[in-house]
């Protein structure tokens, strides 16, 4: 006697089973490599003068299809105009307070170093694969640079240097284990 | 009449920040409350220039800066400024018994030229280090070493809290001066400075601490950002058992010395001595323990660890 396939059970049994397969091959194959992280280091320096204002700068990462997953950085400089708006929040604007900051060994001038972990904005982990890392910088009266490179980010890690020149001196990118 | 009764107000209306980069070979961030967007650009002018006119005295790498003029033997008077550096210096010296040494880059010398020096040359430089500095003939200083002196770990300190005076002299009700991590605020409203995590200081990841800052110095020294440049001028051997110390002391050239300070002596040592000046303490030690003193503890904003 023929089986009946499309039986309530088996349908159930069977759509149990082809989820499994994919939640599991989606974990083997795709998940974000554990405790690996990117390190991206970047020094710009102005050729000009001596000391200078520090451009504005974002850093962030793609993926494959150039959505934005993730912003590492994003630093602005407070213009007249920029602000235009922030007095407008009143209480916090009037409260008397400064702004939080941060103190450590001195640092070199121009030379910051950012961590990506992996993790979209949500603080979901990705899935493992090609990405780009994008840092773009403008100064005032100065230049403007893209620096925007792909790298697949798997099991193996990788260390990359690149001089894109102008403001932008260098961007140092290791992939590797963390700590 | 609006504009009248806006600058009788006691509540600042204005606020603005800016970072500078390249700046005493650092960078630096400035945060100003005033009355209004001209004074805040006044403030921020003096700030600047009171920075510029320092660095003509304290910089130990423009070759005409007053200090290396005077290291030179030019027979000039030396300034008030450059008089309060050596002063103090002197007083730090003593204070941290010997802790804090004007002439110990002449150590990072010569391990930089040699990683392991001849045991007899560095004895030779420690005895070096040990002797008079300079002395006091008829009041005037004058250099008796012939080791080269550099004053940065206090005047980077004394540098933050006369630019943060003279922004106020222009006006500004709150300011903050950061000077690539040595901090001087001025005012009355408590700020929240995040301390940098020995062990994981990129820019975007967690801070080790916070603390709350009001009208006092903050300074943090450590081997995070220049790898091991940090020697103890006692024992003429580098620092290795701390990787990080932070202090809050009434100004920021004190924060900065004892930051220093604190990075090559002993716990006990350090404790007592941030105690009896009414300073705060914490120090990380290179197997991670965490170590603070009760002042600190109290300005602590964020939950912590005592090991990391």
């Amino acid at each position: 006697m023929k089986k009946n396939v499309l039986s309530r059970r088996s349908l159930l049994y069977q759509g149990m089973a082809l989820a499994l397969t994919l939640w599991m091959g989606r974990g083997r194959a795709q998940g974000w490599p554990t405790g690996m992280q990117l390190e991206v280091v970047f020094e710009f320096v102005a050729p000009t003068s001596a000391s200078y204002r520090r451009p504005y700068i974002a850093v962030w990462i793609e993926n494959a299809q150039g959505l934005m997953v993730r912003t590492l950085a994003l630093w602005f400089q407070q213009s007249p105009k920029g602000t235009r708006w922030l007095p407008d929040l009143r209480r916090w604007y009037r409260s008397g307070s400064l702004e939080n900051t941060t103190s450590g060994p001195t640092r070199p001038p121009g030379r910051y170093t950012l961590v990506w972990d992996g993790k979209d904005d949500k603080g979901n982990l990705l899935p493992q694969g090609e990405y780009y890392v994008c840092l773009e910088l403008v100064r005032e009266h100065g230049p403007y640079e893209l620096f925007r490179e792909k790298f697949t980010f798997a099991t193996a890690p990788f260390s990359r240097s690149f001089s894109p020149g102008s403001d932008l001196k260098e961007v140092k990118l290791t992939y590797a284990k963390q700590g | 009449m609006l504009k009248t009764l806006r600058l009788c107000s006691s509540r600042p209306r204005y606020r603005y920040r800016a970072q500078y980069e390249g700046v005493l070979g650092t960078a630096l961030e400035l945060q100003l409350l005033t009355h209004t967007q001209a004074q805040a650009r006044q403030a921020e002018a003096q700030l600047l220039l009171e920075i510029d006119r320092l660095e003509g005295i304290y910089s130990v790498f423009h070759p005409n800066s007053e200090l290396m003029r005077w290291q030179a033997g030019a027979p000039d008077r030396v300034s008030a400024d450059l008089l309060w550096l050596l002063r103090h210096a002197e007083l730090w010296q003593q204070r941290t018994e010997g802790a804090f040494n004007p002439a110990a880059e002449a150590l990072k010398a010569l391990f930089e030229q040699t990683p392991q020096p001849d045991p007899e040359r560095l004895e030779a430089l420690r005895q070096e280090l040990q002797a008079p500095l300079w002395d006091w003939p008829m009041g005037q200083p004058r250099k008796r070493t012939a080791l080269r002196l550099g004053f940065n770990a206090l005047a980077k300190g004394r540098i933050a809290d006369q630019a943060a005076t003279a922004a106020r002299q222009a006006g500004a009700q709150e300011v903050l001066v950061n000077l690539g991590g040595d901090l001087r605020h001025l005012g009355t409203a408590p700020l929240l400075v995040s301390i940098a995590h020995p062990f994981a200081n990129a820019d975007n990841l967690p801070p080790l601490t916070a603390v709350r800052l009001c009208n006092q110095g903050l300074a943090t020294s450590g081997l995070a950002q220049r790898g091991p440049h940090l020697f103890d001028p006692r024992t003429a051997q580098p620092v290795t058992e701390v990787v990080q110390a932070t202090v809050v002391a009434s100004d920021a050239a004190t924060a900065d010395v004892l930051a220093t300070a604190f990075c090559v002596l002993p716990w006990p040592k350090t404790q007592a001595l941030a105690d009896a000046l009414g300073a705060g303490c914490l120090v990380v030690r290179s197997d991670g323990q965490v170590l603070t003193n009760g002042y600190f503890e109290r300005l602590m904003e964020t939950p912590w660890r005592r090991t990391v």
